[in-house]
């Protein structure tokens, strides 16, 4: 037993020891806090008198049947949800405006720690508190219980809701927190927006709670029982809003740390390397849905894996293909320095706009590898009716013509036409953006104005990325010499694009201060 | 190779011109002064060495890497203090310096040596309990310090450290920042009491505008200063003939401005209580012959001397006072 305390007690100050230090200073800081307290002593004094006057009503003439304990617990858990929802998200937000406003932020910057390793402290710290004001209630909440009307596993249940649903929106506030610099519109404007998008997904639990107990729909208490007794699909439930929560909070972290990040380090690995997971993640469920459901048959599966495919290689081109081609020295240092499986993976995943293209065309290679492999599969795989098997392969070459022809016309505006003008990454994704949607808009105008509705023979159609392809939907192509022309040109724009990723030579120039940034004098 | 270098750094804002073309250099064990009046651009370079902005174009290096291109590895190098601060409030000094030591990567009992270390080099073990908010200026700029030198860098960059602290505030300042000198850190320190700066420092750099005046070691640039105005015809006779003495007295004197006056040496006169500083001209033998008629006069000076050129002097003559 001596030996065992020992052992804890190392655990416990290994811990401590290696906390992180934003959680540390920052629970520090609360536990010492009149606000921290205050809110604390209030929510304890409020939950006793309503516990009291509920358990005297209880008691009184209240019929037996009456659920005085649901009651109890709605308020309860209402109350505490508005602590640990908006006002979680709100004080992480504010903890951010807080440090970048009162330069501490740069105090810390100046440490090895990283701005991810930052958020993360301070999510972990928000977090606490939740913790701290959920063993505050607990006592209460099973008073409720022990009155009559509610169910053990409710509670349970909607405090692990309540619990995850206060974690997600305060590493949603500290994203917000992210995105702000300054501007106290900005600030006003994300605050209002974290506030309110909290509020409603509490107002949302609290409905998803009170709509179980009076019977209707989804009942907690019936699917606790369920996962006691080991059913799988309550099982599959739990495992989806588990991977959804984590998804969430690695994306708010990643990106919001990536935000912090200065724009000569390397911003393209994390954002990079979340988004292919996620894209992982969610063909992995998609293969999952079509192993345990019957009615979800293979090719339905693959096709849903190609249109996430295709999807998601659209959004990583967007950023990954409008990155600058000549790198600082840090970001070139990311690449060379990297050993073993991180410098293969540094290849697809670097910073830069080669190694952009190559992640683009891989994932562009994996749509059509899928395309082409339900194609194989299911030779006789129907799509809207159609009985040619070939559709289907016709359609997704389609898709990705259209991908690939539009991505390369805005990489050739921006880089080779108006480079002069267009240098950032930023104006090059908004000219990939603004391409898209005038050219989307303007050919399908055109066509409607002088062909009229779906003409086949109007080629404006065809031009414009919105109808082109819902015309391709509609109207399978057989012999049509439009395919032919622009098959030619995706085939050409996804060559483009495969020989810029393999020119993979580093190019590197300082990274110079640009007029406009941060004046320390000007904020 | 110095420790510290800059070389031709600019940084603008716009249409504002922070840094023009600033490049000095200074080494370990040396303490480097920053001169130059509000809004000359020390801050900006401060910062630009402290890794937290990046130059228009030019560099700074420190231990030979770039500040841009070897961000984190310089910040392993360097201690930032900045001219203005947040404090965290709910903390207390101990927490804020073990705060920093863990931010640094310091574990077990490398961070209870470093934080303890720290107290107790900015004298601050009484305090250690004490919330950071109840602390004097001069405390909070102590605590700031042992911030700094929570990781034992090489590299001190202070703006404006003394701002704000009472006399033996900045007495006990300064001795701290001469022992981390004799330890072989290199100091670079901006300030606007400049007598302090002449003390402390053995090189300093003077800006305005963002354009370097004068830089080296405090008596060169002092001779510099001589040379240059007397390359100039009209302050040739200026530097021959005038000469500043300071007068002491041992009670205050009425007659002091009158007396001064009707003397035909004096040129220019100050009476600020018992202290008067006079402009004399003509040679040595004149300053002997003005000592005498105020013996005579009666005026119960206990001090006269010639006053040499200060760092004080330097700098208004050097600069111009213009801000943009």
């Amino acid at each position: 037993m001596k030996r065992f305390m020992t052992l804890v007690e190392r655990f416990g100050f290994w811990v401590s020891d290696h906390a992180n230090p934003m959680l540390v200073r920052c629970v520090r800081q609360e536990l010492r806090s009149r606000g921290f307290l205050g809110l604390y002593l209030l929510m304890l004094i409020a939950a006793t008198v309503m516990s009291v006057i509920y358990a005297e009503l209880a008691n009184a003439t209240v019929q037996d049947d009456e659920p005085i304990g649901f009651y109890l617990f709605t308020i309860l858990c209402g109350a505490w949800g508005f602590i640990v929802l908006p006002w979680q998200a709100t004080a992480s937000l504010r903890i951010i405006f807080q440090e970048r406003q009162d330069d501490t932020w740069d105090l810390v910057e100046l440490s090895p720690m990283r701005p991810r390793d930052i958020l993360f402290g301070l999510l972990q710290a928000v977090c606490t508190q939740g913790m701290l004001y959920t063993f505050a209630i607990a006592p209460f909440m099973l008073m409720a219980y022990l009155l009559r009307g509610i169910d053990i596993y409710s509670i349970v249940i909607s405090l692990i809701i309540m619990v995850l649903a206060g974690t997600a929106t305060a590493a949603f506030g500290i994203l917000a927190g992210c995105l702000s610099k300054t501007k106290k519109a900005s600030r006003g404007f994300l605050t209002l927006l974290v506030f309110g998008g909290s509020c409603t997904l509490l107002i949302l639990i609290l409905s998803l709670i009170a709509q179980s107990q009076k019977g209707y729909g989804f009942n907690l208490g019936n699917f606790a029982e369920e996962l006691l007794s080991g059913d799988g699909d309550a099982w599959l439930v739990v495992l989806i809003i588990a991977n959804i929560w984590i998804a969430w909070m690695t994306a708010c972290l990643v990106f919001g740390g990536t935000i912090l990040l200065h724009r000569a380090a390397n911003r393209s690995t994390g954002p990079r390397l979340l988004w292919i997971g996620l894209t992982i993640n969610s063909l992995i469920w998609i293969m999952i849905a079509v192993i345990i459901n019957p009615y979800f048959h293979f090719y339905e599966g693959l096709s849903a894996s190609a249109l996430l495919l295709i999807c998601s290689a659209s959004f990583l081109g967007a950023f990954s293909t409008t990155e600058d081609d000549i790198l600082s020295p840090r970001q070139a240092r990311s690449i060379t320095e990297a050993r073993g499986i991180k410098k293969v993976l540094m290849v697809f995943f670097g910073p830069g706009y080669n190694r952009g293209c190559l992640a683009f065309t891989t994932l562009l290679t994996s749509y059509l590898a899928v395309v082409i492999l339900n194609n194989i599969i299911f030779s006789k795989g129907t799509l809207h009716g159609s009985n040619d098997e070939s559709e289907i392969l016709r359609f997704g070459l389609v898709l990705m013509c259209y991908v690939c022809i539009y991505y390369c016309a805005a990489d050739v505006i921006s880089r080779k036409i108006f480079h002069n003008f267009i240098t950032t990454p930023y104006l090059r994704r908004a000219i990939l953006l603004g391409l898209i949607l005038c050219a989307g808009l303007l050919f399908s105008l055109c066509g409607y104005l002088i062909g009229g509705r779906f003409d086949k023979g109007n080629f404006f159609f065809h031009l414009s990325p919105f109808t082109g392809i819902s015309y391709i939907m509609v109207h399978p192509l057989k012999s049509d010499i439009l395919i032919g022309v622009l098959s030619l040109l995706g085939i050409t724009s996804f060559a483009y694009f495969i020989l810029k990723g393999l020119r993979l030579r580093i190019h590197t120039a300082r990274v110079l201060a640009r007029d406009d940034e941060h004046n320390p004098r000007g904020d | 190779m110095s420790l510290v270098e800059v070389k031709n750094l600019y940084r603008s804002f716009g249409k504002v011109h922070a840094v023009q073309d600033l490049s000095f250099q200074f080494d370990a064990g040396e303490i480097f002064g920053f001169i130059g009046p509000n809004g000359a651009g020390k801050s900006t370079t401060m910062r630009i060495l402290a890794t937290l902005d990046i130059p228009s174009s030019g560099d700074c290096l420190i231990d030979g890497k770039s500040t841009v291109d070897y961000a984190d590895t310089v910040r392993g190098l360097i201690g930032y203090m900045p001219d203005s601060y947040g404090s965290y409030p709910n903390m207390t000094v101990l927490e804020y310096i073990d705060f920093f030591a863990r931010a640094y990567q310091l574990r077990g009992e490398a961070r209870k040596r470093a934080v303890f270390d720290t107290v107790d080099f900015c004298q601050l073990g009484d305090l250690s309990d004490k919330p950071i908010t109840t602390l004097s200026k001069g405390m909070k700029q102590r605590l700031c310090l042992g911030r700094c030198l929570v990781h034992d860098p090489n590299v001190l960059i202070l703006d404006e450290p003394s701002a704000g602290l009472d006399p033996r505030a900045r007495i006990e300042f300064r001795d701290l920042l001469k022992i981390l000198a004799e330890q072989g850190k290199a100091v670079f320190i901006s300030s606007h009491i400049l007598a302090e700066l002449e003390e402390l420092c053995d090189s300093v750099a003077i800006i305005e505008l963002g354009k370097l005046i004068s830089t080296g070691n405090i008596r060169s640039i002092k001779k510099d200063l001589r040379n240059k105005a007397l390359a100039q015809q009209d302050k040739q006779e200026e530097l021959e003939h005038n000469h500043v003495i300071e007068i002491h007295l041992y009670t205050e004197w009425e007659e002091s401005e009158r007396c001064l006056a009707e003397q035909p040496m004096v040129t220019q006169a100050h009476v600020d209580g018992t202290s008067l500083l006079v402009t004399c001209s003509g040679n040595a033998e004149t300053q002997h012959q003005l000592l005498v008629r105020l013996i005579q006069a009666g005026m119960p000076l206990y001090s006269f001397a010639g006053r040499d050129h200060n760092l004080e002097d330097v700098f208004l003559q050097l600069t111009e006072g213009l801000v943009q």
